[in-house]
């Protein structure tokens, strides 16, 4: 069974959440969101997830998680590209959204990038050179 | 001269009434959301962006906590969220707060008398 192109918008905006919150309220927001579109309100949900993506990510950046592979990112010198990578993420999937559901261009879903996983901090932090850098990094902090 | 503690921050609409929800029984997120729409009379029905950060604020701070599943319970998979004893507190202090505007706001509607012109 194909999914309709307003619940793969909505799995998008999910999938944009920050890794925390995504794995551990994204299926409840999924599952609220099909019971909401059942009562017609799935546009209003759509635009609460946008904001949602928004504020979570703003959080992140403002107050972020001390996490190993945060460290490990800021200490690789790679911090901005990731932020640049992330923020050009977000603008995309809410432009892909908004045409989703506003502009009726269900043919371009084929078309958006696929989204991210949870894995995805993880291969930038796993990157050689940011491995190599760390232990050194860590010396001259010492 | 006697320091008072610092008095807690005025809760949220949102924080609330996700309170006031669960101070009633265990309940799923859906569960919360329509159970706000029913004591609002419909006037405030919050999205689940808005519902789990909020959540989320209020499990990070101690006060709502993902509450022990019954037996019956376990087939389902959705998570239920109890309050904790910090949260009923909250909710308690908050109610507290309101009550004091309110009484206020009663003293000054009856003390204010319509001017005669």
């Amino acid at each position: 069974m194909t999914e309709s192109p307003l619940r793969s918008a909505y799995r998008l905006i999910l999938r944009c959440h920050p890794a925390a919150f995504y794995e551990r309220f994204g299926e409840e927001m999924l599952w609220i969101f099909d019971e909401e579109r059942k009562l017609g309100n799935g546009g209003h949900v759509i635009i609460d997830g946008t904001v949602s993506l928004l504020r979570q990510h703003c959080k992140a950046r403002c107050a972020p998680e001390p996490s190993p592979m945060d460290y490990e990112i800021l200490m690789g010198g790679s911090g901005v590209g990731v932020a640049r990578v992330m923020q050009a993420f977000v603008l995309f999937s809410m432009i892909v959204g908004g045409l989703l559901v506003f502009g009726g261009a269900g043919h371009l879903l084929p078309l958006a990038i696929r989204p991210s996983d949870s894995s995805f901090r993880c291969t930038i932090s796993l990157d050689p050179p940011h491995v190599a850098t760390l232990p050194s990094t860590l010396k001259l902090l010492r | 001269m006697e320091h008072d503690s610092p008095k807690p921050a005025p809760l949220s609409a949102a924080t609330l009434h996700i309170l006031l929800s669960l101070a009633q029984e265990d309940m799923h997120g859906y569960g919360i959301i329509q159970e706000v729409a029913r004591s609002s009379e419909g006037h405030y029905r919050m999205g689940p962006g808005t519902l789990y950060d909020n959540l989320k604020k209020l499990m990070d701070a101690g006060m709502v906590a993902d509450a022990r599943r019954s037996a019956t319970a376990k087939q389902d998979d959705r998570r239920l969220y109890t309050l904790t004893a910090e949260g009923r507190g909250a909710l308690a202090m908050e109610v507290d707060r309101l009550q004091k505007i309110v009484r206020q706001a009663r003293r000054r509607l009856q003390e204010a008398r319509p001017r005669s012109v």
